[in-house]
């Protein structure tokens, strides 16, 4: 089998902090990582491959040339190659454009490695983005299908995979063909910690760095301008106001005070 | 070419403007170099890498030195910033396409709540427009809501009712409704930001070559544009960024569950309801839907729920989720739970509230013993009240909380369930 994986450098969640002034978010010095969601594809990729013999996992990435660090870093998960899609002209990109990338960068990936893709794992979302769009948007550029939310890979093999999929009032199992594209959540995996292994051979890793015309991208469909949505302002809502303290000296006191309250909001 | 942007260093007065006003945070001020020989200390850098070419920062440089031209004539500081960006020519006939239209989730035959808050929010839309409100209801044995539909808002309702969408499956959802939109051109469309919502929206628009807004929460049409101007939170709601989907129609967004109030049923109002005819024999559905599982949990599910108890490090214990299900059960609401408690395996996933887990947005929102990490106020922080119950008055959720309560929470909570009891007996 050939898996590959779509991942994203974001910003790292554990040191995100809001400057108590401006109630805006301090990115100076913010260390970014692995899109958490995007640990449990790689981790469900290496997985499989530890399942399925003569498995490849590949990893590509859009971004910065910094990026690279998080192609090395999922190659020292268990990961096999890394392929990572660097140029000017891909900054700015929506959902569209990025999903629109990436599966110009699979099918690079196909064409170099000389092995057929049987499937792709993306996270559930980015921390970053928060859309959810990016994977299933892969799979409709490849005319793959797709399940999003999966919390279970039941079975699979080199021409088929069962999953499990987390919905609002229960679990929906459902088989597809492959190839095929699933987006995955946190509860499919614990991500083990990179090996000693693993980390030396992402340090000697080849990592090949694809332009848009590496990738023989469609300039119109990459990038900002490739991008049918923009962002055209942002701002930063006004902080919360109210922040009523419940006042009592006995906790039965507080208790009787803040029902009285909820009551009077219509709460309860 | 691509797109280009850059400080022009001698007239940049590092006053660092335009930081605040950059919707993706890719400017910074850096001290200047001695030797420069320039008044101002500072200076502002530009990441292009992250930069989105929205001009925000070049308006913003450019008003303040109109507003600089008016005391001093001809500084030689502002307006500082250039930018070349490269258009990319859309032949997209956007006229041709009208009406809003929602999408009406199903699940097992039953209405999903979302479309009601979908067409609250539409019908304003609409008749900002002066367009007919749609609702698309896709799915087996459905054709009996067509007139629920209108009678909450539709003017026309497409029910697309055929055994293949007995279950949600993405292929199948994406060739129907995509289908729809090529042969019915709406203008606008909006769809709920549920699972199934999130899940085959983006296919929807990529089959369709148009853009997408995911997870908004305010929504509006531009009277002179006509545009629809979708906002959505980023960073837990510390920021939120108006996106608009300029060439491509329809415009479409998903909406955050909970984000606007239920339409409400006027009995007897007339609409247009359409079976459109469904041959699926023409569509490469591969897919194969296997069985659904009930969930055994009884709890209510806490992304529609109007109330949620949520329980976090706080408790100590796993039992202490115990009497967080109690808490919720006489308030009438859903469990949820921050990731710590998560990851401990006190309490399944699907109870979790935050960044890696659900984004709620209820009317009521009681934390209890959850500190209120960033990653947690993600996922909660638009509900419409919130209720902290912590030991520590220094933390973060007491300063977003509407009402905060300090003290052991295992000492508060029977309290509460005790008088909240008290008062409904006395009812």
């Amino acid at each position: 089998m050939h898996i590959v994986i779509c991942i994203k450098q974001t910003p790292a969640t554990s040191n995100v902090q809001i400057d108590p002034k401006t109630g805006t978010l301090k990115r100076e010095g913010m260390a970014a990582a692995i899109n958490p969601f995007d640990e449990y594809a790689i981790e469900e990729g290496v997985r499989i491959k530890e399942r399925v013999p003569n498995t490849t996992v590949s990893v590509i990435t859009m971004g910065p040339p910094q990026a690279e660090e998080a192609l090395r870093d999922a190659i020292s998960r268990g990961a096999d190659l890394g392929f990572h899609l660097c140029d000017r002209a891909f900054a700015g990109a929506d959902t569209y454009a990025t999903s629109y990338a990436l599966q110009m960068g699979i099918r690079k990936i196909e064409k170099e490695t000389g092995k057929k893709i049987s499937l792709i794992i993306c996270g559930k979302q980015t921390n970053d983005g928060d859309t959810g769009h990016v994977g299933p948007g892969v799979a409709a550029w490849l005319d793959f299908p797709n399940v999003a939310y999966v919390k279970k890979v039941e079975e699979v093999s080199e021409n088929s995979i069962r999953v499990w999929r987390m919905m609002e009032d229960g679990t929906d199992i459902i088989e597809m063909p492959l190839p095929a594209l699933i987006a995955v959540v946190k509860e499919i995996n614990e991500p083990r910690v990179p090996s000693l292994r693993g980390k030396m051979a992402a340090k000697k890793a080849v990592i090949p760095r694809w332009t848009a015309q590496d990738i023989e991208a469609d300039k119109t469909k990459i990038g900002l301008g490739g991008s049918p949505t923009i962002v055209a302002s942002s701002f930063n809502p006004p902080p919360r106001t109210g922040g009523v303290k419940i006042e009592g000296t006995t906790p039965e006191e507080k208790a009787k005070n803040l029902v009285a309250k909820l009551l009077e909001m219509k709460l309860l | 070419m691509s797109n280009e942007i850059f400080i022009l260093k001698e007239r940049c007065t590092g006053c660092g403007s335009c930081v605040k006003v950059c919707p993706v945070n890719c400017i910074s001020m850096t001290d200047r170099q001695k030797e420069e020989n320039v008044r101002w200390k500072k200076l502002a850098v530009i990441d292009v890498n992250k930069c989105v070419f929205c001009n925000a920062c070049v308006e913003d440089c450019d008003k303040l030195f109109e507003k600089t031209k008016v005391k001093v004539p001809n500084p030689d500081f502002f307006h500082a910033i250039v930018m070349k960006k490269e258009e990319v020519k859309v032949q997209i006939d956007t006229a041709s396409y009208k009406g809003v239209w929602c999408f009406a989730e199903q699940r097992h035959s039953h209405l999903m709540p979302t479309i009601y808050e979908l067409l609250h929010v539409a019908k304003k839309l609409s008749l900002d427009l002066n367009e007919d409100l749609s609702t698309v209801i896709i799915g087996h044995k459905v054709t009996s809501h067509a007139q629920d539909l209108i009678e909450h808002g539709a003017d026309k309702v497409y029910v697309l009712d055929h055994p293949v969408f007995e279950h949600f499956v993405d292929e199948v959802y994406t060739y129907a409704l995509t289908e729809l939109i090529k042969k019915e051109k709406p203008n606008k469309l909006l769809m709920p930001a549920s699972i199934i919502g999130r899940s085959f929206s983006s296919r929807v628009a990529i089959a369709a070559q148009t853009g997408i807004t995911a997870d908004s929460t305010e929504l509006s049409i531009n009277p002179k544009t006509r545009m629809l101007h979708a906002t959505r939170p980023s960073f837990g709601g510390n920021l939120m960024a108006t996106i608009l989907c300029e060439k491509h129609r329809p415009e479409m967004a998903t909406v955050r569950p909970m984000s606007f109030p239920r339409a409400l049923k006027q009995p007897g109002r007339k609409g247009e309801i359409i079976n459109v005819p469904v041959d699926p024999s023409k569509w490469n559905i591969r897919t194969k839907f296997i069985k659904y599982v009930p969930e055994k949990d009884e709890t209510i599910d806490i992304t529609g729920a109007e109330k949620i108890v949520s329980g976090g490090r706080g408790l100590g214990k796993p039992e202490g989720f115990k009497l967080i299900e109690e808490f919720a059960k006489v308030v009438g609401g859903a469990v949820g739970a921050s990731r710590p408690t998560v990851d401990a395996g006190w309490i399944p996933y699907r109870h979790q509230v935050g960044l890696t887990g659900r984004t709620v947005r209820p009317k009521l929102y009681i934390a209890c013993g959850i500190s209120g990490q960033i990653q947690h106020l993600a996922g909660m922080s638009s509900a419409e009240n919130i209720i902290a119950i912590n030991k520590d008055p220094e933390c973060p959720m007491f300063k977003l909380a509407t009402l905060s309560v300090e003290g052991d929470l295992y000492e508060l909570i029977p309290l509460i369930i005790q008088e909240i009891k008290k008062v409904k007996d006395h009812k």
